[in-house]
């Protein structure tokens, strides 16, 4: 008897016996997360049971999450029980607001996820892209669908879950939308001759778009609020690009702020305080009346500001933990105004934790160098959080506890950096006094928002002059060493570190809703510029098999590996997150990754899925390759597999 | 009548009517209906020609409505023609489509395109070429199987590649196939996937 016959079988039995249970399938959910992080992919865990008295199956589940916010990976953790072996199972939705699993037989076949009585429990794990600019809490529809084979309806449903926001990083550049539309949530409004509000493509500081208004020769207003964003419990940091060209003490602009949907007042008389680019004059009275500056008699920004600069403001006190909504305002009287273009230009804005919080990298250094050569590297310390982070840099021969002089390295520094800026530091190595052989040391950092970061320095000293007087034309232009006969690679395991040393135009690969199945040949990423293909490694039986739903690239084999080789533009800086899964449940556990480059070098580590790995080299790297070669404690061998890789050059 | 631009050939293949039907009957079948007087099938890869050969009612799909990526089955009715999109049955996934095409997730999957309405059709036709994992247009073989075992096989050099049939009998659907290059360069991947649009569905004489 066929599984299907089974079913149905034990379906008319249980009709009979418990006629009056429910039949219907029903669902409820769980999400492990208590919230989401803007800006940035979100691994959610749901937990659904399914419940039918009559074992209805769920052809369908999948999940939607508000406009714009994408889903990017969906995997079903465990691979349970079904009875319809004909049927497929499609992953669909990727890189769409609705993603998940569907039966294309619905509502005529039979479903794939199983239930019962007591309730039967799928796990599953949803990746989703919740943009910079996406405001409030943020609601997950879960939508079971069954397949209908047994009366009386509902045959499914929908359970909504809700994750907070946590008052992660929002940022505006404006450029998630076409000009002159605003981003989703920012208003517009005007007062008498005021101009409206609108994004240009014309002078932002990050392309493509700003948001900016004109100033006109009359009495005017010209307001730009923002969507209300939720502000840290710990208190709150503003942020914005902008510049300005306004008739000097007649017409100007000022921020304020509403807290919870209050009245707006000025950011100052509200209780925050300018930590840069705060106002830098006064709007006079000069016009009487109806012809008055609306903002007449206030500190504001005022004159000519020809460049973008950067305003920062802690919030109020009031703020924290609340509902805040930012309010620009220009204001114009009746003398006239400055040649055009003028008015207000604005970008990048941020709104965020007011703490600091420190990236710096690399995490390690090796560096290889010719007698008596010296070379110098790069040490980048970030503040990803706001406010001032305070930094201080020394070295150690063998144990950041212990700092002392390394007569071979010089990075001694120490400074600050505000929210949302990061300082490249000199690592200055000298060899020229050394022997040959090799050495190692450590340059520590400590921050004061209490991050350190111990970074090993191997240096190998060959046995070789660099004696040639014509270092450039030796050096090939090519390998951005320009006269040092030495090489190195930088190491990093922070992605805002790996971007602060990778520069503009690299390429980016998600990897999301690509199609999926047995591979035979390489398949290639890129943009254009900074192209590579990926397959496995020559000799290696089989090929790549990309799993739907799971936006990753990996092997058909466990124990082979996933090959990346570059075309194109030298790659000097190359990143992503490199791990293994497990290939029946999706899991990535901890484990063992070994990533070899075609120059012999290799780098083996600790990883899982959202660990990040990046290099950044001197000389060009060809070709990569990985492999996870341990098993699981439960004897499972691991796919190698590589997601949202970054190939461009160092900066 | 027929472009010779191309390296193709046309074979017929006994197939049993109902080995077809298999494929398509998860869905829905046509319902047969009388229609021509025997003869054999005409193949046309010259669209203005085929589209000349047709009489009255006609329906044109440029799949303007599909969205790039991975999609389910495809149903469309107009005219009084109704049909089904999908891949082959027991296939190993479903569809992928471009933007304004249809293909399939696999590559070792078949487009299946099944006529479902009780309109009798003996025409239908299409632009069929295949690619490569990012879409893009790639050398290969494209096949376009009539249900009456008409196989029709030509070089694909792109989207413009078009092959119609005129059959003396109901036509129940075609299937679109893009087998493997095995004579891919070193380096480069033999996979191909079947891609099709600007479908017609009509009656011709």
């Amino acid at each position: 008897m066929s599984a299907r016959l089974l079913r149905q079988f034990a379906t008319v039995l249980l009709l009979v016996a418990v006629q009056l249970a429910h039949a219907e399938l029903g669902v409820t959910a769980t999400s492990d997360e208590s919230g989401y992080v803007r800006g940035r992919t979100n691994t959610f865990t749901f937990r659904l049971e399914l419940f039918s008295n009559v074992f209805e199956l769920a052809d369908n589940i999948h999940f939607a999450f508000p406009p714009g916010v994408t889903v990017s990976a969906a995997r079903y953790v465990n691979e349970g029980f079904t009875n319809c072996p004909d049927a497929l199972l499609l992953v669909l939705g990727m890189g769409t607001s609705d993603g998940g699993w569907f039966n294309p037989g619905h509502p005529s076949g039979c479903g794939r996820f199983d239930s019962s009585a007591d309730g039967t429990a799928h796990v599953f794990s949803i990746d989703a892209d919740v943009p910079a600019t996406y405001v409030g809490d943020l609601p997950v529809d879960v939508i079971v669908e069954g397949d209908e084979c047994c009366d009386p309806p509902p045959h499914g449903g929908t359970v909504t879950l809700t994750l907070p926001d946590t008052a992660s990083r929002a940022t505006w550049n404006f450029d998630e939308v076409v000009a002159p539309a605003l981003s989703a949530g920012w208003q517009s409004s005007v007062v008498d001759g005021g101009v409206p509000w609108i994004t240009t493509r014309a002078g932002a500081d990050t392309r493509p778009n700003d948001a900016r208004t004109t100033a006109p020769d009359v009495r005017g207003e010209s307001i730009l609020v923002s969507a209300p964003v939720a502000v840290a419990a710990a208190g709150g940091e503003l942020r914005f690009r902008h510049r300005y060209a306004t008739e000097e003490g007649r017409d100007g602009a000022v921020l304020e702020i509403s807290i919870d949907g209050g009245a707006f007042e000025d950011i100052v008389a509200a209780g925050g305080a300018f930590r840069a680019g705060g106002y830098d004059g006064h709007i006079d009275d000069a016009c009487a009346g109806t012809d008055a500056n609306p903002l007449a008699g206030r500190d504001a920004w005022t004159g000519l500001q020809a460049t973008y600069g950067t305003v920062a403001v802690t919030l109020p006190t009031a703020a924290a933990g609340h509902l805040a909504q930012f309010r620009w305002r220009v204001g114009t009287d009746c003398t006239g105004t400055v040649p055009a273009p003028n008015g207000w230009w604005l970008d990048g804005v941020v709104v965020g934790p007011s703490a600091p919080a420190g990236a710096a990298g690399p995490d390690a250094l090796s560096a290889s160098l010719e007698a008596g050569a010296h070379r110098s590297d790069v040490l980048s310390i970030g503040n990803v959080g706001g406010g001032s982070l305070d930094y201080t840099v020394t070295t150690a021969s063998t144990d950041c506890a212990a700092p002392s002089d390394v007569s071979w390295l010089g990075a001694a520094a120490s400074g600050t950096v505000g929210g949302g800026e990061h300082v490249d530091l000199p690592l200055r190595i000298d060899a020229s006094a050394l022997a040959a052989g090799t050495y190692s040391a450590f340059v520590c950092v400590a921050m004061s928002d209490a991050a350190t970061l111990a970074m090993p320095v191997d240096l190998d000293v060959k046995d070789a002059t660099c004696a040639f007087a014509d270092r450039i034309l030796a050096n090939g232009f090519d390998d951005g060493l320009i006269g040092e006969c030495g090489t190195s690679v930088r190491t990093f395991t922070r992605r805002d570190a790996f971007l602060f040393q990778t520069a503009d135009g690299f390429a980016e690969d998600h990897y999301t809703g690509l199609r999926t199945g047995r591979l035979t040949g390489p398949i290639e990423f890129g943009n254009g510029v900074f192209d590579y293909s990926v397959f496995t490694v020559d000799g290696e039986i089989n090929s790549l098999f990309l799993v739907g739903g799971t936006g990753v690239l990996s092997g058909t084999v466990p124990g082979n590996h996933v090959a990346v080789t570059f075309a194109g533009t030298p790659v000097t800086a190359f990143g992503g997150n490199f791990f293994g899964t497990e290939f029946t449940t999706h899991t990535a556990p901890a484990t063992t990754m070994v990533v070899n480059f075609d120059d012999g070098r290799s780098d083996t580590f600790t990883t899982g899925r959202d660990a990040f790995r990046g290099y950044v080299t001197t000389t060009p790297i060809h070709a990569v390759s990985f492999v996870a070669p341990d098993q699981t404690p439960e004897g499972d061998l691991l796919d190698a597999v590589i997601d949202n890789v970054i190939a461009g050059r160092s900066r | 009548m027929r472009s010779h631009s191309v390296s193709r050939s046309t074979t017929r293949k006994p197939r049993a009517l109902a080995l077809f039907v298999a494929t398509c009957c998860a869905y829905a079948t046509a319902s047969p209906a009388p229609h021509g007087s025997g003869g054999t099938t005409q193949v046309f890869t010259d669209r203005a020609a085929f589209m000349a050969a047709l009489d009255g009612a006609r329906f044109e799909n440029k799949f303007t409505d599909v969205s790039p990526g991975a999609s389910g089955g495809l149903r469309y009715a107009q005219s009084g023609f109704e049909y089904l999109v999908f891949t082959q049955f027991q296939a190993s996934s479903a569809l992928y489509n471009g933007r304004n095409s249809v293909s399939t997730d696999r590559a070792t999957d078949e487009v299946v395109l099944t006529l479902t309405s009780d309109t009798p059709v003996n025409a239908i036709g299409g632009n069929f070429w295949s690619t490569d994992f990012a879409q893009r247009p790639v050398a290969g073989t494209i096949t376009v199987t009539l249900s009456d075992g008409t196989i029709e096989a030509i070089d694909s050099t792109g989207p413009s590649n078009f092959i119609g049939f005129i059959a003396p009998e109901p036509i129940f659907g075609v299937t679109v196939d893009a087998p493997d290059n095995a004579d891919a360069p070193p380096g480069t991947s033999g996979d191909r996937w079947p891609t099709m649009t600007n479908v017609v569905v009509g009656n011709g004489s």
